[in-house]
Order: structure tokens, then C-alpha cells, then sequence
């Protein structure tokens, strides 16, 4: 009170002045450090259990398909691949190949969802033609990352050591035995398009 | 038994505590965790797609 607020006074003693912002920069009078510290400990409690409530909910293909870009096109042509129905009964969900899994990576994933965030306020991809322009160098955004990273989100499923080659086809096992067991090649550099269509070899931009 | 003055700067104090558990810090560790993935986002925009994990 003995500062009543002037117009003539700068923004920063303004700040500095206020008598909340005062209390918060000042050891507490009234509460134990006992009290303060529980309290900070059950506010990061609670903080961090809804921080990674958030982050599941933003890895659920529920989310993934919230917008129809996704739900429309590829999530459409998942349905008739291996990785949607099969024998065994389990399947992949777009997070479990299209978000790294470790947590920098994902985190830098979610992040970099800004653009697409972008792309759906701005109907970047909102119709089919639109999607088929751009699905040459979507897919070869994907299959870029996967190279670089030697297929990671394929085999964290997938694993070479727990492949029975009695049970697949000759040329497989002479492909898995001279190219992917020797770290010559990885998943995706043979095995492209098998959850979502193709793009024409003719659009990609690898393409001569 | 408290006075006005004490009474009132008690209220403050809690008042600051809650702003400062509830908002601020939560906000400021949002915004580090974001600035965190932007940061690795930008780095591997320049030095290509990370290896394998």
C-alpha cells in the first residue's frame, strides 16, 4: 500500500512490485518447509501422471485417426494388410511404427506433429487428390527415417535371432540370410508397402 | 490470534503457493520438455534422421 501504482512507474517495477509476485520471491512467513515441500512433491506427482496421461493419449490410434486426413486414407489401407488382421490376432497400431519409442525421439516426434497440426488448420492434405500428390514424399519421408535408423520400429517387433527359417519361403531365407543376418540391408529396404499402398515408382523423387 | 495484516499475508503466501504449484512450474516444465523436442527436431532437420535406438 505504501507503493500505490503510478503510470509513471517502469513495466519491470510493476512486476516487481506486485505484492504476489513479492510473497513468491520471499521465504514463506506462514508455511513449514515440511508443508512446502509435501506440496511440491504431490503437485509432480500429480504433474507427471497427467504429463504421461497426455503423452499415451497422443499415442492411441484414436488420436491418430481424430483427423481425416489419416482416418480417410492411410488407416483406410492398413485394413487390408497383415498388420491389422492376421492369425495370431495381434496387430500394430500407427504408433508402434510411425513414433520412435524411445523418449527423446518421441518427444522430438511430437513436436515435429506441429507441421501436421499446420497441415490440418490449413487443409494442406484435406482431400484425396491433395493426398495422393503428396504420398510419393510422405512415403519417402518414412522410408528415409526407417533407413537411417535400420527399420527400429519394425524390429521392435521383429526380430531377426527369433526368425524360424523353416518356416519361411526359400528366397526369404536367402534374402534374410545373406542380406538381413549379414546387416547388409534392413526391414524396410526390401519390405515397403505392406501397411499402406505404394505410391507410382515414377513420382518418387529417388525416381530416374 | 492473528492480526488483519498476518491474516492477510498468510492468504498471499497460500495463494502464491498455489499459483506457483499448479501453473507456473507445470507450465515452465511443459515448456522445457517442448523446447527439448523442438531443439532435437531442428537438429535432426539439419544432420539427417537418427540412427537405430
Amino acid at each position: 500500500m505504501a507503493n500505490p501504482p503510478s503510470a509513471r512507474r517502469g513495466f519491470w517495477a510493476r512486476i516487481t512490485g506486485n505484492s504476489i509476485i513479492r510473497t513468491m520471491a520471499r521465504p514463506s512467513v506462514h508455511f513449514s518447509l515440511a508443508f512446502l515441500t509435501l506440496g511440491g512433491f504431490v503437485a509432480g506427482v500429480a504433474f507427471w501422471g497427467a504429463f504421461n496421461t497426455a503423452l499415451e493419449f497422443a499415442n492411441t490410434e484414436k488420436f491418430c485417426i481424430g483427423c481425416h486426413e489419416m482416418r480417410d486414407n492411410v488407416y483406410q489401407e492398413l485394413q487390408g494388410t497383415i498388420h491389422w488382421t492376421n492369425r495370431s490376432g495381434v496387430r500394430a497400431t500407427c504408433p508402434d511404427c510411425h513414433v520412435p519409442h524411445a523418449w527423446t525421439l518421441k518427444i522430438a516426434r511430437k513436436m515435429a506433429a506441429s507441421r501436421e497440426i499446420y497441415a490440418m488448420l490449413f487443409g494442406v492434405i484435406d482431400t484425396r487428390e491433395k493426398f495422393l500428390a503428396v504420398r510419393p514424399e510422405l512415403a519417402q519421408h518414412e522410408w528415409d527415417r526407417m533407413s537411417a535408423n535400420r527399420s527400429t520400429e519394425c524390429r521392435n517387433c521383429h526380430k531377426p535371432e527369433s526368425m524360424n527359417f523353416d518356416k519361411q519361403k526359400p528366397q526369404a531365407v536367402a534374402a534374410h540370410k545373406n542380406q538381413l543376418l549379414t546387416g547388409e540391408k534392413t526391414c524396410i529396404d526390401c519390405h515397403k508397402g505392406i501397411a499402406h499402398k505404394l505410391p507410382n515408382v515414377e513420382e518418387l523423387p529417388t525416381f530416374e | 490470534m492473528q492480526t488483519a495484516e498476518a491474516q492477510s499475508s498468510k492468504a498471499r503466501e497460500a495463494m502464491s503457493f498455489l499459483i506457483l504449484s499448479v501453473f507456473i512450474w507445470p507450465v515452465i516444465a511443459v515448456g522445457f520438455v517442448a523446447a527439448y523436442g523442438f531443439a532435437f527436431w531442428i537438429f535432426f532437420i539439419l544432420a539427417g534422421p537418427p540412427g537405430p535406438t
